[in-house]
């Protein structure tokens, strides 16, 4: 993939070079798709041919048996390969091939020394992926499925069915590609039951043959950046997992390599598993600060799937409820301008008791006297739409929005509570949401709810109502307008639109808009209030 | 009916107070309602969820059909992660008998008896010993991730609900099983670990028809396997050491328990966590809820599931050899099946005479690969009686 298999062998580039004659000389490679894209190199048609052959199979193939590119030189018996073997062997021309790795039964827990296999998932010259099931062993009670921790294909099943097997022996024989990073991984699930013993830190020297395995962990995507910006992927050190080069590391060694600060060779080693697991932390070598980058290409971003729970879930059920309620919509602009006017004055009197004043409690009030008129739209229809419950109580509930999502807490029994009070008890609620404490009793009962997004932003909305309620309001910011006064001139006006959705099936539109009128009077008129104050 | 307000219920995890107080919980526990989940069952990141590891619920099921029981089990065990939540399910089954993974209904239930009295044998999924379920009869599962899997906790939860609640001592023994006194057994443990989570499952003692249930299980005899034995074990009913004592009451008092205790150990002072944590679910295991559920549904209640997932086993039985063939002849018959299948069929006496252990022979052989059922020995007997051609067809009868 980089272009440059004809230099001299360089540790960089030495890998390259031999792979591709491993390729040119193996009939078949057990080719990953991890492995697949160093082989791109489009000065050898040889090579494309095979990366062609192999980018479009799957993640394993079937090794022809018998042919074994290793069982040339070494049995292929004796090739189950410790790393500290591999680092002082000199590299081979035919190390692209396989090993033989015995998957250990890993420790159940609970002290469990041996184990009953109760069945075989899996037989012998089977293709297994990690994490497939390789059998199933019972302890006592205790019924455990074993998974492989390998890719690769089932060489040698060590027990038959019923047979007693021990925690840390082999249970079976899983052969590999050498190419796949995973295997030798030393560490699993809290133990330590190892392959070989890794190497200790072993740093790559120029002119030392013993190389790294020549695979290189990335997306292709990542590999794409590289090639446009022909950089070798040996000198980004990689901070993902298991040595993985991220974008992010990619980007970094773009940006310090304009800034001139040299980039650390890789030391990813003949072992790469280990060493990279404990280089994989980053390493002191990332001393420049990160400095803005000037101009970075832009990616396309990967499609993410992600499957709704939760929450969102729940809240997909309930619109879904609520959008079988035929909802009508009414609109209409109100004149704020006497109650901003207002607004200072009773911003002061609201705190001389304490409470934090919005025009909130205003819309809530009004509301409540307003229903007292139309008492249909306090009202709870049951399912299939035979049974009206006009509520007696007036819980109107306001829309809030948390870090959770949307909440509505209501204000119960506001036909009996003072404007003050009503701010109180919003203040409070307000108080509770916010920290995510709200308690059910706030949450359950409401009979009509007011949302308030102009306080975020918008004018007319669509409001969906809350089952089992039979309206909601929606209101919007408060603008200022240029109106006519009744004089016919052009003044400043502070409008505020609002948008009601009710039940089509028992409320009908004259209806709502009368409410809406009277509602509107209260507001645009606050002075009309007094003649309904209970 | 699912509104925002319940939706704010899971976001804030409220346990739903109306629920807990347990005599109304199941009602007649037949009640098949529309509604799959009434309630917040999830946990969506709490703003506290920084301070708790993580949440529990408990889930209690809707239904006493033993298949849709399982089955749910085995669904939220594939389905769910446990990384955030841990789950425990409570659920009450009508009469059957429940054997472990690996274990042989031949040897474990009394098959013919129950198929006359109408209760189902099944197979579940975890490993350990046979069980008898009727209403009298508690089960919990604990869902937990592979390592947050611990018997020994859940049971203690168990152990300290009976203590505090009703006054009894009950105690775990090495086995996991729950003990009263010094060896009355009120509960049987299995689990089931897999690579992500781990699901631990006990039965309780309540108020169990102790006749039924020692008719219900005794299995034959006659058979070497190498397949799970049951151990058996004294057993009593919780009622019996306190006459108070319901399932219901139980299903509050543990489900309260398990709600309050924190991972480390169990201190009684956890209201804390109480309010925190998720509260109850009820479930009503359908395939409209969770879907994939019926087709766990129908293979737990294959024929085959429970007949051809049987370990090998080989059971013996005298056959009369039919008078015209000869006189006064019993032969022993070791009959040997594999998964479900005649694998072998030896003669398991002395002293037979040639003929007639060649005639068992040819008709052993012929029988290799049938489906074995505890009438074959009456086939075989029968087969001796019919001419060469005719006794060694696939099936006669």
């Amino acid at each position: 993939m980089l272009g440059k298999s004809t230099h001299a062998p360089t540790p960089t580039h030495v890998p390259v070079h031999l792979i591709f004659n491993a390729t040119q000389r193996s009939c078949l490679i057990e080719a990953t798709w991890k492995s697949v894209p160093l082989i791109y190199n489009s000065a050898s048609p040889v090579m494309s041919y095979w990366a062609r052959q192999h980018s479009s199979c799957k993640r394993q193939t079937q090794v022809v048996p018998g042919w074994h590119p290793c069982s040339i030189c070494i049995p292929r018996s004796k090739w189950v390969l410790s790393r500290k073997h591999r680092a002082d062997r000199p590299f081979h021309t035919t190390a692209v091939g396989h090993r033989l790795v015995s998957f250990l039964l890993a420790d159940i827990g609970e002290g469990i020394k041996e184990v009953v296999i109760k069945e075989w998932f899996v037989s012998e010259g089977d293709t297994v992926a990690q994490f497939d099931s390789i059998c199933e062993v019972q302890s006592d009670k205790a019924s455990v499925t074993i998974t492989s921790r390998y890719d690769g294909v089932i060489r040698k099943l060590f027990y038959d069915v019923d047979d007693t097997a021990f925690v840390g022996k082999p249970l079976v024989d899983i052969e590999v590609s050498k190419e796949d990073d995973s295997v030798g991984a030393e560490v699993q699930e809290g133990e330590a039951i190892s392959v070989g013993r890794p190497v200790e830190g072993a740093v790559i020297e120029p002119g030392n043959f013993t190389l790294p395995t020549g695979k290189i962990l990335t997306t292709p995507a990542v590999r794409r950046i590289a090639m446009e910006y022909k950089i070798d992927l040996y000198d980004v050190q990689g901070t993902g997992k298991d040595g993985r080069i991220l974008k992010e590391d990619l980007l970094q060694y773009i940006e310090r390599k304009k800034s001139g600060v040299k980039a650390p060779v890789s030391s990813t080693p003949t072992s790469p598993t280990v060493a990279t697991r404990q280089t994989a932390a980053p390493t002191p070598a990332l001393q420049a600060p990160p400095t803005l980058p000037p101009s970075i290409p832009v990616f396309l971003g990967e499609d993410k799937d992600e499957t709704i729970t939760g929450f969102q879930k729940a809240m997909v059920r309930s619109m879904t409820h609520a959008m079988k309620i035929p909802h009508f919509g009414y609109c209409d602009e109100i004149d704020m301008t006497i109650l901003v006017n207002m607004r200072k004055e009773l911003k002061a009197m609201a705190q001389a008791h304490g409470v934090r004043f919005s025009y909130m409690p205003v819309f809530i009030k009004a509301a409540s006297i307003a229903l007292s008129h139309f008492p249909v739209l306090n009202s709870s229809v049951d399912e299939k739409c035979e049974n009206i419950k006009y509520k007696a109580s007036h819980n109107i509930g306001v829309a809030m929005d948390t870090s959770e999502g949307l909440i509505v807490p209501n204000v119960k029994g506001v036909q009996r509570l003072t404007l003050l009070e009503v701010a109180a008890e919003l203040n409070r609620l307000q108080e509770l949401g916010s920290r995510g404490a709200l308690k059910t009793q706030d949450i359950t009962g409401g009979t009509f709810t007011l949302s308030n997004i102009g306080s975020i932003g918008g004018t007319y909305a669509k409001a969906v109502i809350l089952p089992p309620e039979v309206a909601i309001g929606a209101i919007g910011k408060i603008q200022a307008l240029p109106r006519f006064d009744a004089a016919g001139n052009v003044t400043k006006a502070h409008i505020m639109q609002v948008s009601w959705s009710a039940d089509h099936r028992i409320i009908d539109g004259a209806t709502m808009a009368r409410f809406s009128n009277l509602w509107k009077s209260f507001l645009e008129n606050p002075a009309t209030m007094i003649m309904h104050l209970k | 009916m699912m509104s925002l307000r319940n939706i704010a219920n899971m976001s804030l995890n409220i346990p739903l107070r109306a629920v807990v107080g347990g005599t109304n919980l199941l009602g007649s526990g037949t009640n098949l309602s529309n509604t799959g989940i009434v309630g917040c069952a999830t946990n969506v990141g709490t703003q506290d969820s920084s301070r708790i590891p993580f949440n529990r619920g408990v889930f209690i099921s809707q239904s006493t059909n033993i298949y849709s029981n399982l089955a749910f089990e085995d669904w939220l065990y594939k389905n769910w992660s446990f990384e955030k939540r841990n789950v425990m399910f409570i659920w009450q089954n009508s009469p059957c008998v429940v054997i472990g993974r690996h274990q042989n209904p031949y040897v474990e239930a009394n098959l013919q008896y129950l198929e006359s009295a109408g209760v189902p044998v099944v197979r579940r999924n975890s490993g350990g010993g046979a069980v008898y379920h009727d209403e009298g009869n508690l089960n919990c599962t604990f869902f937990t991730t592979r390592d947050r899997y611990n018997r020994k906790e859940n049971l203690e939860v168990i152990c300290q609900a009976l203590q505090e609640d009703f006054g009894i001592q009950a105690h775990v023994n090495h086995r996991d099983d729950i003990i009263i006194g010094q060896d009355f057994k009120v509960s049987g443990t299995a689990a089931k670990l897999g690579r992500q989570s781990a699901y631990h499952h006990c039965t309780l003692l309540v108020r169990t028809n102790k006749q039924q249930m020692k008719l219900a299980l005794q299995g034959d005899k006659n058979i070497q396997s190498k397949a799970t034995a049951s151990i058996p074990a004294l057993v009593m009913n919780l009622h019996d050491a306190n006459e108070d004592i319901s399932v219901q009451k139980l299903i509050s008092s543990i489900g309260r328990k398990y709600l309050e205790s924190s991972t480390k150990g169990i201190d009684a002072s956890s209201q804390q966590m109480y309010q925190l944590s998720n509260g109850y679910t009820l479930i009503n295991p359908t395939d409209d809820w969770f879907p994939g559920l019926a087709k766990v549904e129908a293979e737990l209640s294959s024929y085959s599931w429970l007949h051809n997932k049987t370990p090998r086993f080989t059971i013996t039985r005298p056959v009369t050899v039919p008078e015209c063939v000869a006189h006064n002849t019993t032969v022993n018959i070791a009959v040997q099946v594999y998964h479900g299948k005649v694998e072998d069929v030896k003669i398991a006496s002395q002293d037979v005479c040639p003929d007639v252990a060649d005639l068992i022979n040819e008709i052993g052989g012929a029988l290799k690969g049938s489906q074995y059922t505890p009438a074959i020995f009456n086939d075989l007997a029968s087969r001796m009686r019919l001419p060469q051609p005719l006794r060694n067809q696939r099936s006669v009868m």
